[in-house]
């Protein structure tokens, strides 16, 4: 498959900290139709990396090319057609007075008529399930559903390549599993290409491959089983450290030997089962 | 808060409600001007009576425009007091202490002028309960759009006031938590003197004014994401439509407007 996202040697430095860069050298590409997981911690410039690729900052150096188009201050917008991005916080990215208009935003923007746009608003809506709350008021709606309203917004403008800055973040645990179970639904419908920047496990070993990014710097890259074979490791990487492998940790800590790699919470059950009927 | 009914929308199926925002903002217009061109006693009490029709077909109970006087109350009772004492001499003297009088004349304007703020304030208060206010904003917006030939950015102070009126509750919420939080850590809001109520906004104000600023730059963020450049080059989901009612209730109000200009005095 073609690099949908091709990022070479980028760099960038924010004005007001000490010349430290926030990205330092970054070199990936992303693969179209890929899911893939950007890891590290608060400040490790996961986020700053998604926002160069959007031409939200104005980075120096380095090159970023989206789609075949390399971005340039006159490419920007074009390569903002490409890309359709959520944020962390459901409040901050509802432009619209009703869940109507919020969905309507992107399409005013790229002038798209009242006659098309109407359709286009319902079928998105639709899409995520969300048409019987068109008339409602943000006030009226839970996190997880504005979340859900902003994937609308994007189904609306049918970009290519989805990126998830933390969209999970400020959900409860039920919010988090609906929503990147409909993110899932739609990167297959729609055959989107996925980067989510993630603190959380579950979302991450949704991914086809892990970024870890610490200090400006990739420092690894992998599959997520690979990532989560290291257990303890994933603190450091900025990763909230699943139950299984809190689990095994423990358990080998009593001299019991487990598998090693990466098990899901119904894998470990199974094997827990076996090796009790085993003694 | 709450009972500031001043900007409260009460969603309701009335044909006041579905009147086009364009024709009951310039309606409220035109009749703050004919509330000051009536002086008789009989046209006052036309425009009562289209008043009180307006509010009738609106369905919202007349409780509910008593509430919105409420807060008005003070300022109508001085301002009727004053007239009263101060009023020229004129007519039957009912009572003179040193500047103070009370005289026929005095009474009938203030009486005039309790008329004027009643009036004024009912209508106003039927726009906002009857109109939400994205409409109005939207109705307003469009109503400026001829402001754009002496190039005033008629567009983006109509985005900039539709993300104003969207962070409203979203505000408010915040305040409330904030003023739970700072509660908590031992402030008293609305206790002691004047200047004491005042500085115990100041833990209310700071983290709010940061949150606001923080807010601003997300959303200004995620609106370069979703392909905002600026308010001209954009197309409208928002339409307003002039329909028939719009048309029959001018026709309605002009008659009023006639009949009232008939019976004032010249």
């Amino acid at each position: 498959m073609e690099n949908i996202i091709d990022v070479q040697h980028l760099s960038y430095r924010y004005q007001d900290t000490d010349g430290r860069p926030a990205l330092d050298d970054i070199s990936f590409t992303v693969r179209a139709g890929e899911w893939l997981a950007l890891v590290g911690h608060n400040g490790s410039g996961k986020s700053t990396l998604a926002r160069a690729v959007d031409g939200l900052l104005p980075f120096s150096e380095g090159t970023v090319v989206v789609g075949g188009i390399q971005l340039t201050p006159e490419t920007v917008w074009e390569v903002r057609e490409k890309i359709g991005m959520i944020f962390q916080n459901p409040d901050n990215q509802f432009v619209g007075a009703t869940v109507e208009d919020d969905v309507a935003f992107g399409l005013e923007n790229r002038q798209i008529s009242r006659a098309e746009m109407v359709p286009r608003v319902k079928a998105a809506l639709d899409e995520v399930g969300m048409q019987a709350f068109a008339q409602r008021e943000p006030g009226a709606l839970s996190g997880g559903q504005k979340q859900r309203v902003a994937l609308a917004g994007i189904v609306a403008i049918a970009p290519d390549i989805l990126i998830l800055d933390e969209a999970t973040s400020m959900l409860d645990p039920q919010g988090r599993r609906d929503m990147l179970a409909l993110v899932q639904r739609l990167r297959e419908e729609k055959h989107l290409t996925v980067i989510s920047i993630t603190h959380d496990i579950d979302e991450a070993a949704s991914a086809d491959r892990i970024l870890v990014i610490d200090d400006g710097k990739l420092v690894e890259e992998a599959k997520p089983a690979e990532i989560f074979a290291q257990g303890e490791r994933l603190v450091h990487l900025g990763l909230d450290v699943p139950f299984t492998a809190k689990l095994k940790q423990a358990l080998q800590d009593r001299g019991i030997t487990v598998p090693t790699g990466y098990q899901t919470t119904t894998e470990m059950e199974e094997w827990l089962w076996q090796s009790l009927s085993n003694t | 808060m709450t009972n500031f009914i001043f900007g409260r929308y009460l969603p309701l199926n009335s044909i006041v409600h579905r009147l086009d925002p364009r024709s009951k903002l310039l309606l409220s217009f035109c009749y703050l001007i004919v509330v000051f061109l009536a002086n008789s006693w009989l046209s006052y009490a036309i425009l009562v009576g289209f008043t009180l029709a307006a509010i009738l077909s609106s369905k919202i109970s007349l409780g509910f425009f008593l509430k919105g006087l409420r807060p008005m109350l003070w300022l109508i009772a001085f301002t009727v007091v004053v007239q009263l004492l101060f009023s020229p001499a004129g007519g039957h003297v009912y009572f003179h202490w040193t500047i103070l009088n009370i005289t026929q004349a005095g009474l009938v304007n203030s009486g005039v002028i309790f008329i004027r703020f009643l009036l004024i304030i009912m209508m106003s208060t039927l726009l906002t309960l009857s109109t939400q206010p994205l409409d109005i904003a939207t109705g307003l917006s469009s109503l400026m759009k001829p402001l754009r030939w002496v190039r005033i950015p008629v567009d983006t102070l109509a985005m900039m006031l539709a993300i104003a009126l969207r962070f409203v509750p979203t505000l408010m919420d915040e305040a409330t938590k904030i003023m739970n939080a700072q509660r908590a850590r031992g402030v008293d809001f609305g206790e002691g003197g004047l200047i004491k109520q005042a500085k115990s906004f100041i833990p209310l104000m700071v983290p709010l004014f940061m949150s606001a600023f923080n807010r601003a730059e997300d959303l200004s963020t995620a609106m370069e994401a979703r392909g905002y450049r600026d308010s001209e080059h954009r197309s409208q989901y928002r339409i307003l439509t002039w329909q028939r009612r719009d048309t029959m209730t001018w026709l309605v109000f002009l008659m009023v407007v006639a009949a009232m200009l008939a019976t004032r005095r010249w």
